[in-house]
């Protein structure tokens, strides 16, 4: 079962999902994927629904490729197939190195703060390795929430 | 003078000063210093002025250890091996002088500063003078391009210097037929250094050709010059008195066999932008008549810190990927490499702005990234004497290359420091391509690089040469060349063998006077 699948199914409920209240989910989430691109549009990731961070495409060049990046990390650290877990993880990491920084009003100032958190990680080896490609943590996991977001639904 | 020892007449006698057994670069050197100084040098040389297919067998030998051919690293001619030699030029470090307690049999009998007067007149020999090894302004300076500053404290950027290569046959050949007090004797293969009664020291050469002729060299002085493997062939063949070998008596001619291990596809790295990439860290550049290329080299802090061994790695340009080839992937490699330039553009670059690539087309770059790494001494990689015998009846060498565990994890843990460089400054991400590091990166191979055999240390349990590189308890015989480093470094070992020889040329010209 997809991970997609399984989300619609808990978002109904197993047992009491009619095919009517099914199809209206299905619906409300293609919807959340198709505008993906939004800033707080809702996505596929788990039992509840993600909300995109508002600096995430600020900061991804290419979502199907960081996506396949992404999926491949979550494989090997299914710990973080959360992406309230990746969000929270990245976005504390974020206000460890710069505390005034503001996550939800300026969106390029995040996006420059991560590109200097990531090159910090790098200097202080602070990595993980995903399909052998050696990436920083904070890296690796913007690339996880990518694929989660960014994961088909059926 | 150019004798060939073919068309002498059976069982000649040659005298000299100073006799040197063998006419490579070492040899050649040697010969060249003293040429002038009033002493007489006959060089014998078991090659020719052209490469022989018959000649050359007779460097054949026996492979136990790592897959490594004995004949194809080293060439029996004038010239030796500078013959196929690539040019790369950079002086050991200073640390790889030192006695370090995490390296086993570590330590040259001093320190770099005894050899740092002879690198200068040694990179002229070798026609890379002056030598800008380590002068980073100097680069910048002369390419135009601002380097970068590591950022993890792991690696430094050094710059290797490319002789022409040098040949030295062509190159100085000229210079010695025309010096009064030098001969070179030609298609001589030295089989025994026939020591006196009491060993103490060596009374002749014995020299045989392939048509059947058998002369002597008889000298007050003698250098041993005929490459890391033939050195110790040569005092292990030479046992009329010695049983175990001349200069053998503690079980130590032939041992200690280090090679660089070399090493390539083990990793690539992806650079969005390639004006980051400055052309000296990917491609030899040409700046005011010398070609160099940055190498990146381990800090000696950080070898200290992680109790590691030496090692170098460049780095060049292997394909490029164009904006119109970008939906279609060739395979996966292809396709990780896109995704990974896809997905990572704007943290490559120091704005938030795309990436503007050099040319309109161009998407990014892939480059490949070679390595080799010092090994530590160890007494079990080794070259012996086989079963086996040439053309000449001698016994060829059994080669037994070996490598440590030691060895292995030193140069992970230096390949686990290029992504985090790259990475802290933004140029690039880097893939490791070894899934299985607990073996060797493959295929691996060596450099023609051979060291250690008749290993420097003024103790002789520990060594075959003293710190003047005499034969410990032969009054009259030194050796030349590389198989003299107690340790290897990670540089290629010419620029410093000649450092060395010129260092032996100054002794000599103050012991034989």
């Amino acid at each position: 079962m997809t991970a997609g699948r399984r989300s619609l199914l808990s978002t109904c409920g197993i047992r009491r999902c009619t095919r009517r209240t099914f199809l209206l989910s299905a619906l409300l989430s293609l919807t959340a994927y198709g505008f993906g691109s939004n800033r707080y549009s809702l996505a596929n990731s788990g039992p509840e629904p993600c909300v995109e961070p508002p600096w995430l495409w600020k900061t991804i060049a290419d979502r199907q490729s960081a996506a396949r990046i992404g999926q491949a990390y979550l494989d090997a650290h299914p710990e973080y197939r959360h992406c309230h877990t990746l969000i929270t993880d990245i976005e504390r990491t974020l206000k460890r190195q710069d505390t005034s920084i503001s996550l939800t009003t300026d969106a390029n100032q995040t996006a420059s703060a991560l590109q200097r958190l990531l090159r910090q990680e790098y200097a202080h080896g602070e990595v993980v390795s995903v399909a052998g490609w050696v990436l920083s943590k904070t890296e690796a996991r913007l690339y996880g929430l990518v694929a989660m977001i960014g994961q088909p639904l059926l | 003078m150019f004798t060939d020892a073919r068309t002498l007449p059976d069982q000649t006698s040659l005298e000299a000063d100073l006799a040197i057994i063998g006419g490579g670069v070492a040899g050649i050197t040697l010969a060249r210093t003293l040429a002038g100084s009033g002493i007489s040098v006959c060089v014998v040389e078991a090659g020719g002025l052209e490469p022989d297919p018959e000649v050359q067998s007779l460097y054949e030998g026996e492979n136990t250890g790592i897959d490594y051919s004995p004949s194809a690293t080293r060439l029996r001619l004038f010239g030796g091996s500078s013959n196929h030699w690539g040019g790369y030029c950079r002086p050991l470090d200073a640390i790889d002088f030192e006695q370090r307690d995490w390296v086993p049999f570590s330590g040259w009998p001093f320190a770099i500063d005894e050899l740092i007067p002879y690198y200068e007149p040694a990179a002229e020999i070798v026609e890379v003078a002056p030598g800008r090894f380590d002068d980073r302004k100097y680069w910048q300076r002369v390419t135009g391009e601002k380097l970068p500053g590591l950022a993890t404290g792991r690696m430094r950027l050094q710059f290797v210097q490319f002789s022409s290569p040098t040949r030295f046959g062509s190159r100085y050949g000229d210079e010695l037929k025309a010096a009064a007090n030098t001969r070179i004797l030609l298609n001589a293969n030295v089989t025994r250094i026939s020591a006196s009664d009491d060993a103490r020291g060596v009374k002749r050469l014995a020299i045989r050709t392939l048509n059947g002729l058998t002369h002597s060299v008889k000298a007050r002085y003698y250098v041993l010059a005929a490459g890391g493997l033939e050195n110790a062939r040569i005092l292990l063949l030479s046992n009329n008195v010695i049983q175990a070998g001349l200069g053998n008596q503690n079980d130590l001619v032939g041992r200690f066999f280090m090679e660089h291990p070399h090493m390539g596809g083990f990793a690539e790295m992806v650079v969005a932008d390639l004006n980051r990439l400055p052309k000296i860290l990917r491609e030899r550049v040409m700046a005011e008549g010398r070609s160099a290329k940055a190498a990146f080299n381990p800090t000696q802090a950080f070898l200290r810190e992680h109790r590691l061994l030496n090692a170098t790695f460049m780095m060049g340009v292997a394909g490029k990927y164009s904006a119109d080839q970008l939906p279609e992937a060739a395979n996966a490699n292809d396709t990780a490499r896109r995704d990974m330039l896809m997905a990572a553009r704007r943290f490559l670059t120091d704005n938030d702005d795309a990436v503007k690539p050099g040319h309109p087309d161009e998407f990014g770059v892939w480059l490949g990234i070679g390595g080799s790494c010092e090994q530590a001494p160890n007494p079990d990689s080794r070259v012996s004497l086989s079963t086996q015998h040439d053309a000449l009846d001698l016994a060829k060498i059994k080669l037994n290359w070996r490598l440590t565990e030691q060895d292995r994890l030193s140069f992970y843990t230096h390949l686990h420091s290029l992504p985090l460089e790259f990475g802290a400054l933004g140029i690039g991400r880097l893939r490791e391509m070894v899934a299985d590091q607990s073996d060797w990166p493959q295929p691996l191979g060596g450099g023609s690089h051979h060291m250690g055999t008749t290993r420097m240390s003024d103790d002789p349990l520990r060594g075959v040469v003293d710190h003047n590189c005499k034969v410990h308890a032969v009054d009259n015989l030194y050796v030349a060349g590389s198989s003299v480093f107690p340790t290897s470094g990670a540089s290629n070992p010419t620029l410093t063998l000649v450092a060395l020889t010129l260092r032996l040329a100054d002794h000599l010209k103050g012991r034989i006077r």
